[in-house]
């Protein structure tokens, strides 16, 4: 007997007991099921934490079968923990082997059994399955690899007939926009794997907004192969969508990039978003600032704290934009020090735009200048 | 459009007169290729889907010696020469800086760049192309001499007079003002690095939903003259001349 298929994404109008609509990037189509087809690659599924309903279930079809018969199935974790040494060495071992399975391995739990009924070719239909035991609702955002273990019943036992192996992006909420579910065409806003792959490298393990977008914003500001420049390197200027592909062309490649701060607040809201989060872009205008930690500065590198005079700058809000509202800022360090001479970098994640108390973004940035509020805000579709 | 705020500052309205309307560069699928940037090795070429009215190319371009040293080259084709120099607007409007500089003389209808206390980078509208370059790489590239030898093969002519592209027009009347279509056609295909370059006299070449349409200035002779330049190739040349205000067929 063998697995045939295996379908995560059932449903493309929902997500509350099944998978998201995704898609690997910009180019080629959406993903779609079953995932998971005999001698075929293995695609990856994506799951929305918050989304999800009381049963998660999974489809999955089989051959091989009695002709004509019956047969209960079911999937378990195919993970063992590793043999161990005796003493202490063995007991660090098992410890790391459990924290890196929780970390990476199987979040999809079991399946219950299931009565399978084949046809005189033994062939299967498409059968569902609940999962048991799975810890999509609590696993946090991250990437991890399910290795299950088919059985099939026979007597009082259960006797192995295959395996899969199943890459499961997990993410907090229903990704918002520039995101979205429309399953219709060729949907370049369905969320792409590759910048899952990044996304959730950065935020893996949290299991909050606030958490993921602070993640993300740190992470954004500290790629190691990037510097600021004031032109905008990733915006399509022709139709002002966000040049994703272009971007992580550059941080994949690992090569030296410049970008400005519209296309820090475009990662910023784009992969935060992809999470589930509620991040807008929105600029204000004409200012001088204080001296800052410049895009992926040194805080220790007296010439890594900057000042410029600028026509505008663009950082990310939280729900909207407006004197009272929180920011996200990819692009710079603000410095919180109060003593002169002395810099302190911090973040500005979450922080009240504010005007003029001491722990306002605009307090710590803005010198002088109007710092004009836009009236509008954005999420630039994604190509 | 770029915002009013924009459009005074760098007097972009003033730009669009500069633009005139008896002669014209017009390119489709220019490509900067290493004929272009000696000492440079291209590591990225990103093509956008080209749409009725536009078509999109990013490369980057590595110093073989220095891999710190970086230059990105933007080019938009857009559908005509006005339509570049409003692109060029959004690209301003998108700089984060107070005010882009005035650029170096010769580059182009007009020129901007940054500042010497930023990272180097250079705007520029040649024909229809809206042009950005910019040092990428963590290292500072001086890019306004890599702007002039692109511009210079923008400017180029290839030396070569003897026809070997279809240059024709479907219609009858030629009319100074009346736009009319213009057909080009290879006798071999060209390859990726391939472009067109049409020149014209007494009038101006716009795109108009994926075709070309020749506009006549003025009566009198309107000329046209095009080039399919590619690396490695011989270049290939067409021309047609029509008499404005004549039938073009019997």
């Amino acid at each position: 007997m063998r697995v045939e298929e295996v379908h995560f994404n059932h449903d493309t109008g929902a997500a509350s007991a099944d998978a998201l609509n995704i898609r690997v990037n910009a180019a080629g189509t959406s993903i779609v099921a079953p995932e998971w087809k005999r001698g075929l690659p293995s695609q990856p599924a994506a799951y929305a934490a918050a989304a999800l309903g009381a049963q998660v279930t999974i489809k999955a079809r089989f051959s091989g079968g009695p002709s004509d018969g019956a047969h209960r199935i079911r999937a378990i974790d195919a993970w063992v923990p590793p043999a161990t040494p005796a003493g202490c060495l063995g007991w660090l071992t098992q410890w790391l082997a459990q924290l890196l399975h929780a970390l990476f391995g199987n979040v999809l739990g079991n399946t219950d059994a299931r009565t399978v009924t084949f046809d005189a070719a033994g062939n299967s239909g498409l059968e569902t399955f609940t999962l048991l035991n799975h810890k999509l609702k609590t696993s946090g955002v991250g990437i991890r690899t399910t290795d299950w273990k088919w059985q099939y019943r026979h007597g009082s036992h259960w006797h192995d007939f295959d395996t899969t192996q199943h890459k499961i992006y997990l993410v907090l909420d229903m990704p918002q926009a520039p995101w979205n579910q429309n399953p219709a065409g060729n949907n370049l806003q369905l969320p792409w794997t590759d910048a899952l792959d990044r996304a959730c490298s950065w935020a893996l393990g949290v299991t909050t907004k606030d958490a993921a977008a602070e993640r993300i914003t740190v992470a954004v500001n500290t790629q190691s192969n990037q510097s600021y420049t004031p032109s905008t390197m990733f915006l399509d200027s022709a139709t002002g969508a966000y040049k994703l592909t272009s971007y992580l062309t550059q941080i994949n490649g690992g090569a030296p990039f410049k970008l400005n701060c519209t296309d820090c607040a475009d990662a910023v809201t784009t992969f935060s978003n992809l999470l589930g989060c509620d991040l807008f872009e929105g600029r204000f205008f004409n200012m001088q600032t204080k001296p800052f930690l410049t895009l992926n500065g040194n805080p220790a590198t007296a010439t890594d704290w900057v000042t410029w005079n600028w026509s505008y700058h663009e950082i990310c809000w939280l729900h909207q934009i407006g004197q009272n509202e929180l920011t996200y800022d990819g692009c710079l360090q603000l410095d919180l020090s109060n003593t002169a001479g002395t810099h302190v970098a911090q973040h500005p994640v979450k922080m009240p735009f504010g005007m003029s108390a001491p722990n306002d973004y605009r307090f710590r940035l803005v010198q002088s200048g109007p710092a004009t509020l836009a009236s509008t805000t954005s999420r630039r579709l994604v190509k | 459009m770029a915002d009013d705020q924009v459009r005074v500052k760098y007097d972009i309205d003033g730009l669009l007169k500069r633009i005139p309307p008896y002669q014209a560069e017009f390119f489709t699928g220019f490509v900067p290729t290493a004929e272009h940037l000696q000492g440079w090795r291209r590591t990225v070429r990103e093509r956008e889907p080209e749409t009725n009215d536009r078509a999109q190319l990013r490369t980057v371009w590595d110093d073989p010696r220095d891999p710190a040293s970086r230059i990105l080259i933007d080019i938009i084709a857009c559908a005509s020469a006005a339509d570049a120099v409003e692109m060029l607007a959004t690209m301003l409007e998108n700089n984060q800086l107070e005010r882009v500089l005035d650029g170096p003389g010769g580059l182009g209808l007009v020129s901007f760049m940054h500042p010497p206390y930023a990272p180097p980078a250079v705007y520029f509208v040649y024909g229809n192309l809206s042009v950005l370059l910019a040092s990428f790489g963590s290292k500072p590239a001086d890019v306004v001499p890599v702007a002039r030898q692109l511009s210079a093969r923008m400017e180029e002519r290839p030396a070569v007079r003897e026809p070997t592209l279809s240059l024709s027009t479907p219609e009858n009347i030629v009319a100074a003002g009346r736009e009319l279509a213009l057909d080009y056609k290879a006798t071999y295909p060209g390859g990726e690095d391939a472009y067109w370059k049409f020149v014209v006299t007494n009038g101006t070449v716009v795109r108009r939903e994926g075709g070309l349409r020749l506009k006549p200035f003025a009566s009198g002779e309107v000329r046209v003259e095009s080039y399919l330049i590619e690396p490695g190739r011989p270049p290939q040349f067409g021309q047609l001349s029509l008499r404005v205000g004549d039938s073009v067929r019997p």
